[in-house]
């Protein structure tokens, strides 16, 4: 929506931790380290990365930078760093979690999200379990193949989850919600995972791990 | 041994020497659930007192002598140990602070403050146990017609009985530091109740691979196997047994929940209530289950065996005898009587008689005799057996001191003990059954009330289906997990043939047994503890009519008690039926509703944690000092400087320039070749003559004509529209546009943009000054007009925004959009080239007044179903739709516009100057000879001079010039105030300073 410009660009989330390595990027001062992140599970905000709203009556013919959309709703692809959810028929979203910023396609389906959205990314052994604690949604089938995804509430306010990794040991979860409530989602799932030391981290917890599928 | 003694009335007396805690307590290791290795000491009372790792509140105090744990609610009759599932307010007590928890179920903590409750002075004399001799004075239903009249006196009476009812009292003060939470839990199958036929359950279900939740009431599994001795096969004993499966379940895939009971069942969901406390990060937590499947094992418990007396301390269930000495190692007496009716109760005896129990008798009050395996069993060890015998009195004041037993033939006999073991029988626990819709009925062949069929995917197994050989107890559990999984979509059809021949091959259900017992007098045979209702009660209730169990329960208030109708809830069908001399199987019992067991208040509000919306200047604001108000759940700068009246910032904005944070408006695209139609439809002025840098302010009427919303439509490109609404309104509208557009075959698409946008508002006569020196665009006001729509780039191309110029507060005014990334950014840029022109942030309340002074609407104060559009003054907006339909409301507009007699929105000044002092209340009526209208907004206006308004008023009184007549509540009924009907705006009329 806008050119790169020299205002600093904010992502709504604020974590009272000293910053051991900031990068600047589009604007936005990108936390990559904190100093003291423990040793998870992780909070990491990752509002800053690209979002796209894709909506259209035709959905499934539109081909977001070559990928195929999910038949169904509450289904997802990740495939060279972005994830792709199809909410419902008519809307679908885009996430670049990996890689450089592409270019939004300058088309009417599309609409840049990026600004409106918090984008968390919850990493650790007791995610599943933290999370019980937050959202009554089915969010752990193991039966399901990865990445999933749900839409519904987090601590009452309307968001969507999306599974990339679920193992005994090791879990990923990601976590959108409207951009005014990022803050106080972010202080809340902290103090949901203070009795498993959940603390904040930065994005290189995020991009170091995964699997080279992620990317 | 202990020593009988001979009491005044003949009744031998034990002389009170206790061994409370078993000395051998190492011979009880595979039953024994406490840790004697680990003392735990907590107070009670004014007095220091040890348990052990393991014990409940209530078996710590039962070891360490004590054996009145409370008094009743009504008589005040001392109340011991009874059960040790929680089943009565026997033993609810103040435990740190916190009134009627559960002693009995409640796990010992270190440090724990425990008090007894209902008491005055102390347990064992307590002054108004002279209540218990006024029997005759509180009848059944004693409060639908006693203390009635004189009706003078009523209130004093009330005052009193209140005083004196209730359990446990409430400290204003008290602020409780326990942690409460909640969980949400995905599951396939839940399984309630974690014995041998709840955990066969769970392995079967999550062999088959589906999810299994496993929720059980104590804090181990094992269930009634546990602690009984009994054989299940050739050399393995029943708590052998349920040991061995509890190790199968914990390395099964199922997830288990101690101190887990279900409250709630309904289709598909379970709401439990854990408690916690130890090493539990939590102390008590609601557990909100989603399942596919459930499996009901919660077995049976004891019926109350019905006798005079039965609720004296001393007098408890056999599960609770038997559990205190092999689970907790303590003696629950010293010398016993067994009146029982069942095997169970059989196998009690002889245990506790090998562990050094000295047991007087056993009377089993079946028509039949017992397992003849177990009758054997006390004749070796020199107990008597007593057949159709049964206890009809318990001696003693204060505690059990002996018991008279009888025979309907033999007549009497009386026994010195100190421990009377009392219990008529099994009664399955339904409760979860019922919340579920299963219609319990008689049973004749098990002699239960059972469901007549069960719900789709609700499935019962082990004793609560009258099964008692342990084998085919287990068997059953195996057979409902089965289902319950195939419920789920597993494929379990060969599994469940297999389990059901096993079945099959095993004992079925135990035949229903006769039994005898003695109501005659009933004067103080209690029925339900919690109450004190006994049996004359419902003789009472049954002579007044009441006499089936709904009723009933509500005249005497049986099993409405924090028991849950756990006591008198088996009892009661079958009592009424006996009093009324039918058969039991034309009655039901009471209804179960939830919760089956009582919870904490506070865990239902538990992890409900609401989440404010923050602007993205939220910390600036901060800093330059915003009072805060809620509003459609964002944070909202209400005022600065301390004032509420916020007469610096009305000041700056008419004077200078004041910013405001709207970040908190909603913001849509409305885009696509069809997006002009729906603005069409859902607005009532015309948005189809809007052209590219062009605005226009418009309202959403409902299909009455009423104002719902206003919103401002601004032209981006063709078929490209940005739509704001006022603050907090953007969900509501952009459901309203999508509700009224779906069925349509338009073309266009609405992108929410509420949140991506940063929103910062420039008000004042300055405002266009600073916003042409921080931009090289022409924002004159021929260049940029009122209602007009830019796209400016600020600072040195630094910053784009979209602009829109409105004359919301009468000024000249910018609203400025950037994304939402930006704005922080942006609103310190604003606020630095503007501090040269004396710029004040300003908030909520100056925006109310500042609008007010403008004559604009304050929807929902001002809009209300009476008053349509064309009522509020506002028919400069409607565009008349001519082909009639399609504009939502304009139907309706077209009906009213002629109408006379309808309420009108008008202005007013208060008449005195006096009234500068004595603000006027919103709300307030406006009355001549009936009541004409109300007040919907007034203020003082600093920039007017004097108090302001508008109200809703009868079309007579709304020319201007019309004196009101105000009243306010608080107001004597002959005091009035007075205002006078001026025309709107207040403010510049002519609209001078907002267009120039």
């Amino acid at each position: 929506m806008n050119p790169p410009a020299p205002f600093p660009r904010q992502t709504p989330i604020f974590f009272d931790e000293t910053p051991a390595e900031i990068e600047d990027r589009e604007g936005f001062r990108v936390v990559l380290r904190y100093e003291h992140e423990g040793g998870g599970p992780f909070l990491i905000d990752l509002s800053h990365r690209p979002k796209w709203a894709i909506r259209d009556p035709h959905l499934s013919r539109i081909r977001p930078h070559g990928m195929v959309l999910p038949e169904s709703p509450e289904a997802c692809a990740l495939e060279n760093g972005f994830l792709l959810l199809r909410l419902t028929e008519y809307h679908a979203q885009l996430w670049q979690l990996f890689g450089p910023s592409p270019e939004m396609p300058n088309a009417f389906p599309y609409t840049d999200t990026t600004d409106g959205n918090t984008l968390l990314a919850l990493m650790g052994q007791d995610i599943p379990a933290l999370l019980e604690k937050a959202a009554p949604v089915d969010l752990w089938k193991p039966e399901q193949p990865l990445p999933r995804m749900v839409q519904g509430p987090v601590f009452d306010i309307p968001s969507i989850l999306a599974v990339l990794e679920q193992s005994p040991t090791h879990s990923i979860a990601l976590l959108a919600c409207g951009r005014s409530y990022g803050q106080s989602m972010a202080e809340n799932l902290i103090k949901t995972g203070e009795g498993w030391k959940m603390r904040p981290a930065g994005e290189r917890v995020f991009t170091n791990y995964g699997s080279p599928a992620f990317r | 041994m202990a020593i009988l003694l001979r009491n005044d009335n003949g009744f031998p007396k034990m002389k009170r020497r206790y061994r409370h805690r078993i000395a051998d307590i190492d011979s009880l290791r595979p039953t024994l659930r406490i840790d004697p290795s680990r003392r735990i000491s907590f107070r009670f009372g004014m007095r220091s007192v040890k348990g052990f790792h393991g014990d409940s509140v209530a078996t710590a105090l039962y070891g360490h002598g004590v054996r009145i744990f409370s008094r009743s609610i009504k008589f005040r009759r001392p109340r011991g140990l009874y059960s040790l599932n929680g089943e009565s307010a026997n033993c609810l007590m103040e435990i740190d602070g916190r009134p009627n928890e559960m002693a009995e179920t409640l796990l010992l903590e270190k440090g724990m403050r425990v008090r007894p409750q209902n008491v005055r002075f102390s347990l064992k004399r307590d002054p108004s146990g002279f209540m218990d001799r006024m029997d005759w004075a509180l009848p059944a239903g004693f409060y639908l017609s006693r203390f009635h009249k004189p009706s003078s006196l009523r209130p004093f009476f009330l005052k009193r009985i209140r005083r004196a009812a209730g359990i446990g009292r409430i400290d204003p003060d008290y602020r409780s530091e326990a942690v409460f939470d909640r969980q949400y839990i995905q599951t396939d199958v839940c399984v309630i109740g974690g014995g041998p036929a709840g955990m066969a359950a769970a392995m079967a279900a999550a062999e088959s691979g589906v999810r299994v939740v496993l929720l059980e009431s104590r804090p181990w599994l094992g269930g009634n196997f546990d602690h009984r001795t009994g054989e299940f096969e050739t050399g393995v004993n029943l708590h052998h047994r349920s040991r061995s499966l509890a190790d199968q379940v914990d390395t099964a895939s199922i997830r288990r929940f101690h101190q887990t009971v279900a409250i709630d069942l309904s289709e598909g969901a379970a709401v439990a209530f854990r408690m916690g406390g130890g090493e539990n990060l939590f102390d008590r937590r609601l557990l909100d289950i989603r399942y596919r499947s459930v499996v009901v094992a919660t077995g049976c418990t004891e019926r109350a065996l019905l006798f005079e007396h039965n609720d004296r301390p001393g007098v408890m269930q056999v599960d609770c005898a038997y559990r205190l000495a092999r689970s907790y190692g303590i003696f629950p007496g010293t010398a016993a009587v067994f009146s029982v009716g069942h095997d169970e109760g059989l196998e009690a005896a002889a245990g506790l008689h090998d562990l050094g129990m000295a047991v007087r008798a056993v009377a089993d009050c079946r028509a039949e005799p017992g397992d003849s395996k177990l009758v054997e069993a006390l004749s070796e060890r020199k107990i008597p057996y007593l057949s159709r015998w049964h206890a009809s009195e318990a001696k003693g004041k204060k505690r059990v001191e002996g018991v008279v037993l009888r025979d309907e033939k033999e007549g009497r006999q009386a026994f010195g003990c100190d421990l009377l073991v009392a219990s008529a029988g099994l009664s399955p626990v339904i409760g979860p059954l019922s919340v579920t819709g299963a219609e319990p009925a008689y049973d004749p062949e098990t002699g239960f009330y059972l469901p007549r069929s069960l719900p789709p995917g609700v499935h019962m197994a082990g004793r609560i289906t009258g099964l008692t050989h342990a084998g085919a107890v287990e068997a059953s559990g195996r057979s409902a997990g089965l289902r319950a999984a195939g419920d789920c979509g597993a494929s379990v059809e060969a599994a469940l043939q297999e389990s059901e021949a096993v079945l099959q091959t095993l004992p079925g259900p135990a035949g229903g047994k006769t039994i005898f017992l003695n109501i005659d007098k009933g004067k103080k045979t209690f029925v339900c503890f919690d109450m004190d209702v006994t049996v004359k009660h419902l003789r009472q209730s049954v002579d007044r009519g009441f006499d089936t169990p709904e009723p009933a329960k509500r005249f005497t208030g049986a099993g409405t008690g924090p028991g849950q109708g756990g006591i008198p809830g088996p009892n009661l069908p079958w009592l009424l039926a006996r009093l009324r001399e039918a058969s039991p199987e034309g009655t039901r019992p009471t209804t179960a509703r939830p919760p089956l067991v009582p919870a904490p208040l506070a865990v239902y509000g538990a992890g409900r944690i609401q989440l404010n919306r923050f602007s993205p200047v939220h910390s600036l604001l901060k800093e330059a000092g915003a009072a805060w108000d809620d509003s459609a759940g964002w944070r909202q700068a209400a005022y600065f400087d301390f004032d509420p009246a916020a007469r610096k910032e009305i000041e700056a904005v008419r004077g200078r320039i004041g910013i405001m944070d709207a970040a908190a408006q909603g913001k849509f695209r409305v885009f696509g070749p069809d997006a002009v139609q729906v603005l069409e439809r859902i607005f009532i002025g015309k948005s189809a003559d809007l052209t590219p840098g062009r605005a226009k302010h418009s309202f959403i009427c409902n299909e009455y004509g009423g104002v719902l919303y206003e919103a401002v439509t601004a032209c981006r490109g063709p078929e490209d529209y940005l739509v704001f609404t006022a603050p907090g309104m953007g969900k509501a509208v952009y459901r309203w546009m999508i509700d009224h557009s779906e069925n349509k075959d338009w073309d266009y698409r609405v992108a929410d943009l509420t949140e991506s946008l940063g929103a910062v508002r420039m008000a004042g006569p300055l405002a266009r000054e600073l916003l042409q020196g921080l931009t090289e665009s022409n924002v004159s006001n021929p260049a940029f007009p009122l209602m007009g729509f830019r796209r400016l780039r600020l600072m040195k191309e630094a910053l784009t925004v979209q602009a829109l110029r409105t004359g919301a507060v009468g000024e000249v005014t910018y609203d400025l959009y950037m994304p939402a990334s930006l704005m922080a950014a942006a609103w310190k840029a604003l606020t630095t080239a503007g501090e040269a022109f004396g710029m004040h942030p300003y908030g909520l309340k100056a925006d109310t007044l500042l609008r007010l002074e403008k004559g604009r609407l304050h929807i929902h104060r001002e809009s209300e179903n009476r008053v349509t559009l064309l009522d509020l003054g506002l028919e400069r907006h409607w565009r008349r739709n001519r082909s009639g339909a399609g504009k939502v409301g304009d139907a309706a507009l077209r009906h009213t516009a002629g109408q006379t007699g309808r309420m009108k929105r008008v202005g007013f000044r208060m008449e005195s100057a006096a009234d500068r002092d004595r603000p006027l209340q919103d709300g307030a009526i406006v009355v001549d000879d009936t009541i004409r209208g109300h007040v919907c907004l007034t203020r003082y206006s600093d920039t007017l001079g004097e108090q302001i308004g508008t109200a809703l008023v009868a079309e007579h009184l709304a020319e201007p010039g019309t004196r009101l007549n105000l009243f306010e509540h608080d107001m004597e009924p002959h005091q009035r105030r007075h205002a006078l009907v001026v025309p709107l705006p207040f403010y510049d009329p002519d609209h001078i300073r907002m267009k120039g």
